[in-house]
C-alpha cells in the first residue's frame, strides 16, 4: 500500500493474537458470587469462633443466634408480634407524613411568600435531630401510641417537604414553554408538566423518609414506650441476652433493606424514564 | 486496495522554528507512525471492530481517517493513543513499538475533557506537571502555548467560563505543551458550531505549522478532511478497515488562499463522497432487517 | 440506573447545598416572620407555660444553666468531645475506605453488601449492645458517632469517586499518570462535592447518634440533661438545649458549605 520503505525493527515480535478481551473476574456474575460467598464465609466463621471464645453474657456466636431465632420466630412468635407492632406505628406515621409533606412542599414551592415565612422553621426543624424533641413531646401528649406516631411523622415529614420544594423549583422552563405554546391552562400545565417533573424529587424525598421513619420508629420504641423491635432490643440487652438482641438486629436489617429496596423497585416501576433526580445534573 | 497515488507534496509544511527542531525519528522520509495489521474484537460482538488496519503517517504529516458512524475510527485512535489494547497487530512510533500510553503522543478530545477544577493555564500545564517539570518552568511553557492558541489573558479562567471554541483551544494547547511527536485528534471540532469550526480549522493549521508534530485526525466531515490533511483514509464498517486512501493535492499553507474554492477540492470531495456513500449503503445492507 | 437510598440522600444534600442565596425581600420576610412568631409565642406561652414556655423564660433559663450554674455547658462539653473525636475519626476512616472501595473492585464487591445493609439500618439500634460491650463513658459515645457517620461517608465517597467521568480518566491515562497521580489530580478534585455531601450527612447522623446514646444510657451529657429537664417538666430549661442543638446542626452544615465553596471555586454557577 505504501511506496516509502518501512525500516522497522523486525527483531521485536508482534504481540500474539490475544483473542477476545477478557472481562475482569470481579465483574463476572460468577466472580461476584464467589467473592461474596467467600466474604460471608469469613464473617460467619469469625463470628462463630469469636462468639464461642468470649463472655456469653455479652456476645453470642452465630449458632446461638440461629437457635434463638428459631425460638423467637417459630416456637413462640415474639419476633413477629414485635415486628408487626413496630410496623404499625411506623406505617401510620409515614402514611400521614407523605400527603402532609407534599402539600406543604407544594405550597411553599408555589407561593414565594409562604416560602419566606415558613422557611426559618422548616430549615430549623429539618436540621434538628428529632430525638431532642421527645421529652417536649412527652410533656405535650404523654407516653403512648400517639407519641410514637408523631415521632415517626416528624422524622419523615421534613425530608419530604424539602425534596418537594427542590422539585418544584427545578421544573424545566423549556417544558413550561412547550406547554404554553400549546395554550395549556394552569391546571393542565400543573397536571401534565409540573407534577411529572416533580415526581422524581418527591420520590427521592419518600425514599429518604423511609430511612428516617425507621429511625423514628426505633427512637420511639427505645426511648418512650419500650415495645416492638426497639423495645425487644432494649429489654434483651438489659437482661444480658445478646443472642436475642442480635436476632432482633438482623430482623431490623432485613426490614430496612426490604423497605428501601421496595421504594427502589417502586421508583423503577413508576418512573422508568428517570434515572436520578439529582439536582446536581448540569 | 490500491490507492490513488499522487504524493507530490508541493510544500513542506513543517517549518521548524528555532531550537525546537529536533528531528526525532532519525532519517527523513521515514514514517513516524506505522500501524500494522491492527485487529480489535470485543467480547460480545461477533465481527471485529477493526480488521487488519495498516497505514503510515510520515513525520510532520497530517492524515485523516474518515468513515461512517460506528466504523471504529475512534477505537482506532484510542488504540494508537494507548487507551485501549489491540487484539492483534502493533503500533510503531519513531521506530519503536508503542504499547499503551506514552509521552510522545497525546490526544485532543471531541468534548474537550478539560478538568473543570483547573484553570486554563493549569490544564495546559497538566502533562508537564505529570512529567515532573518544575512549577515556574511549566507555567512559562504553558503560557507560551496559551499564547500560541490565541488565549492570552485567559490564563486563570475556568473551563466553565470559556466558550466551546476556547475550551478546545485549551485542549489543543494542553496536548501540544508536552511536545509530542504524534497528535491524535478525535473529531475535535465536532462539538462546535459551524463558524467556530471553520475558524479553528484555520487556526489548527497555523498552530501546527509552528509546532512540528504529526497528526492523526478523525472526522466525519469530508470538507474538514480535505481542507486539513495530506492524506485521507476512508474506513469501512463491519468490519472496520481501510477501504481507500486519497492523497490531497492542495498546496500549503492553505489559509493564504481560498482552498475550499479550488476545483481540486471539489473533485476530491466528489470522489470521497461517492466512496463514503458506497460504504454507507454497504453498512445499511449489512444491517439486520 | 436504579437509585439507592444513598443516592437519594446525596441528591437531597446536593440540592440543598446549591440553593442560591435569597434577596433582600426574602430576608426581610423571614425576619418579620420570626419576630411575629416570637411575639405570639410570648403572649400565648404565658398562658400555657408548661407546654410552651415563652421566650423570656427560655432566655432566663439559658442564663441560669449556662452561666450561673453551668451544668448545661458541662453537658455540652461532654457531648462535643465525643462528637468531635468520633466525627474526625469517621471522616478519615470513611473517606479512605470509600476511595479504596472505588479503586479496588474486589473490596467493593466483598464489603459492599455489608456497608449497604448497615447504611440502611438505623445505627441507634446498636446502642444497647454497645452499652453492654463498652459501657457508658467516652468510649461508647465515640463508637456510636463513628458507627453513625462512617457508613454514609463510605458510600458517598465511593459513589463520588465512581462518578468522575470516564473521559477525565482518559485524559489522565493519555498523559501517563500512574494510579496515585490519577487519584490526586483527577479523582479527588472530581469527587469533592460528594466528599462534602458525605461530611454533611455524616455530621447529621452522628449528632443523632450521640444524643440518642446519651439519652438511653449515659449519666451525663446533653441527651441526659434533656431527659432530666423533661422529667421534671422544666420546659423553659428544656428548650435551651433544643435550640442550641438545632443551631449547632445548622452551623455544622453551614460551615461545611462555606468550606466547600472556598475549596471548589470552579463550581460557581
Amino acid at each position: 500500500m505504501t511506496q516509502a520503505s518501512v525500516d522497522v525493527d523486525t527483531r521485536t515480535p508482534a504481540p500474539a493474537e490475544t483473542g477476545y478481551e477478557r472481562i475482569p473476574f470481579t465483574e463476572t456474575k460468577l466472580g461476584v458470587w464467589v467473592i461474596r460467598a467467600g466474604a460471608l464465609a469469613v464473617v460467619l466463621l469469625g463470628w462463630e469462633l469469636y462468639g464461642r471464645s468470649t463472655n456469653p453474657a455479652l456476645f453470642a456466636p452465630f449458632s446461638a443466634v440461629v437457635t434463638e431465632f428459631v425460638d423467637m420466630a417459630i416456637v413462640s412468635n415474639v419476633l413477629w408480634v414485635a415486628a408487626l407492632d413496630s410496623a404499625r406505628a411506623m406505617v401510620v406515621g409515614f402514611g400521614i407524613a407523605i400527603p402532609v409533606g407534599i402539600a406543604v412542599g407544594l405550597a411553599i414551592g408555589r407561593y414565594r411568600t409562604v416560602e419566606y415565612v415558613l422557611d426559618p422553621y422548616i430549615s430549623f426543624l429539618y436540621a434538628l435531630p428529632m430525638v431532642v424533641l421527645i421529652p417536649l413531646l412527652i410533656i405535650w401528649i404523654g407516653i403512648g401510641t400517639p407519641a410514637r406516631i408523631i415521632i415517626v411523622f416528624l422524622e419523615c415529614v421534613f425530608p419530604i417537604i424539602i425534596n418537594t420544594i427542590v422539585g418544584s423549583k427545578t421544573v424545566n422552563q423549556r417544558l413550561l414553554d412547550t406547554a404554553s405554546s400549546f395554550c395549556a391552562t394552569e391546571r393542565q400545565t400543573i397536571r401534565t408538566v409540573v407534577i411529572p417533573s416533580m415526581f422524581p424529587y418527591i420520590f427521592t424525598g419518600i425514599h429518604v423518609a423511609v430511612g428516617a421513619a425507621l429511625v423514628g420508629m426505633l427512637l420511639a420504641e427505645m426511648l418512650v414506650v419500650l415495645r416492638g423491635l426497639g423495645g425487644l432490643i432494649v429489654t434483651a440487652s438489659n437482661a444480658y441476652q445478646p443472642a436475642r438482641v442480635m436476632v432482633t438486629l438482623l430482623v431490623l436489617v432485613a426490614e430496612s433493606l426490604l423497605l428501601v429496596g421496595f421504594i427502589k423497585w417502586l421508583r423503577r416501576k413508576l418512573m422508568p424514564w428517570s434515572a436520578e433526580a439529582s439536582a446536581r445534573t448540569a | 486496495m490500491t490507492s490513488d497515488v499522487n504524493r507530490s507534496r508541493l510544500e513542506n509544511k513543517t517549518t521548524m522554528a528555532g531550537s525546537d527542531d529536533i528531528v526525532r525519528s532519525g532519517r527523513t522520509g521515514e514514517p513516524l507512525l506505522v500501524v500494522e495489521g491492527l485487529v480489535k474484537r470485543f467480547p460480545r460482538l461477533d465481527y471485529p471492530v477493526l480488521s487488519d488496519v495498516s497505514f503510515e503517517v510520515p513525520v510532520g504529516g497530517f492524515t485523516t481517517v474518515i468513515g461512517p458512524s460506528g466504523c471504529g475510527k475512534t477505537t482506532l485512535l484510542r488504540i494508537v493513543g494507548g487507551l485501549e489494547n489491540p487484539t492483534a497487530g502493533r503500533i510503531i512510533i519513531g521506530g519503536e513499538p508503542s504499547v499503551g500510553p506514552a509521552r510522545n503522543k497525546t490526544m485532543v478530545f471531541q468534548h474537550f475533557n478539560l478538568y473543570p477544577w483547573r484553570t486554563a493555564i493549569d490544564n495546559i500545564a497538566y502533562g508537564l506537571e505529570l512529567q515532573g517539570v518544575s512549577k515556574e518552568e511549566r507555567r512559562s511553557r504553558a503560557r507560551e502555548y496559551l499564547s500560541l492558541v490565541g488565549l492570552d489573558g485567559f490564563e486563570n479562567h475556568y473551563p466553565g467560563e470559556l466558550s466551546g471554541g476556547m475550551q478546545q483551544r485549551v485542549g489543543i494547547a494542553r496536548a501540544l505543551a508536552v511536545e509530542p511527536e504524534l497528535l491524535l485528534m478525535d473529531e475535535p471540532f465536532g462539538a462546535l458550531d459551524a463558524l467556530t469550526r471553520e475558524h479553528l480549522q484555520t487556526e489548527l493549521q497555523k498552530i501546527c505549522a509552528q509546532a512540528s508534530v504529526a497528526i492523526l485526525f478523525v472526522t466525519h466531515s469530508i470538507d474538514e478532511a480535505i481542507y486539513l490533511s495530506d492524506d485521507v483514509l476512508v474506513m469501512g464498517t463491519k468490519p472496520g478497515r481501510i477501504v481507500r486512501e486519497f492523497a490531497i493535492d492542495l498546496p500549503r499553507p492553505r489559509w493564504t488562499y481560498d482552498a475550499r474554492a479550488e476545483p481540486t477540492f471539489a473533485e476530491t470531495r466528489a470522489e470521497l463522497w461517492s466512496e463514503l456513500e458506497q460504504e454507507l449503503s454497504d453498512a445499511d445492507s449489512n444491517e439486520e432487517p | 440506573m436504579t437509585q439507592d437510598l444513598a443516592q437519594s440522600e446525596i441528591a437531597l444534600d446536593h440540592a440543598r447545598a446549591k440553593e442560591k442565596r435569597s434577596d433582600r425581600r426574602a430576608l426581610l420576610l423571614r425576619i418579620l416572620s420570626i419576630v411575629v412568631v416570637l411575639i405570639l409565642w410570648e403572649i400565648i406561652g404565658r398562658q400555657y407555660e408548661l407546654f410552651l414556655s415563652y421566650p423570656l423564660a427560655v432566655l432566663q433559663a439559658a442564663w441560669e444553666v449556662l452561666v450561673v450554674d453551668n451544668e448545661l455547658l458541662v453537658a455540652f462539653g461532654e457531648t462535643l468531645r465525643g462528637y468531635a473525636v468520633g466525627y474526625v475519626a469517621a471522616m478519615i476512616l470513611g473517606t479512605m475506605l470509600g476511595y479504596l472501595m472505588s479503586y479496588f473492585k474486589v473490596l467493593d464487591v466483598a464489603l459492599g453488601p455489608y456497608v449497604n445493609a448497615l447504611y440502611a439500618t438505623p445505627r441507634i439500634a446498636l446502642i444497647p449492645l454497645l452499652v453492654l460491650w463498652v459501657g457508658i463513658g467516652f468510649g461508647m459515645r465515640f463508637t456510636i458517632v463513628i458507627l453513625s457517620a462512617v457508613f454514609p461517608i463510605i458510600i458517598t465517597v465511593r459513589d463520588g469517586a465512581r462518578s468522575v467521568a470516564d473521559e477525565f480518566l482518559d485524559v489522565a491515562r493519555i498523559f501517563v499518570a500512574g494510579g496515585w497521580r490519577t487519584w490526586r489530580t483527577t479523582i479527588l478534585p472530581g469527587s469533592l462535592p460528594y466528599v462534602f455531601s458525605a461530611l454533611r450527612i455524616g455530621a447529621q447522623r452522628s449528632l443523632i447518634g450521640i444524643i440518642v446514646a446519651e439519652t438511653l444510657a449515659a449519666l451525663t451529657g446533653t441527651g441526659r440533661i434533656i431527659q432530666d429537664y423533661g422529667q421534671f417538666f422544666q420546659t423553659d430549661r428544656l428548650l435551651v438545649p433544643i435550640f442550641a442543638i438545632g443551631f449547632f446542626s445548622i452551623f455544622m452544615t453551614g460551615a461545611l458549605n462555606f468550606i466547600q465553596r472556598r475549596v471548589t471555586p470552579w463550581e460557581r454557577r
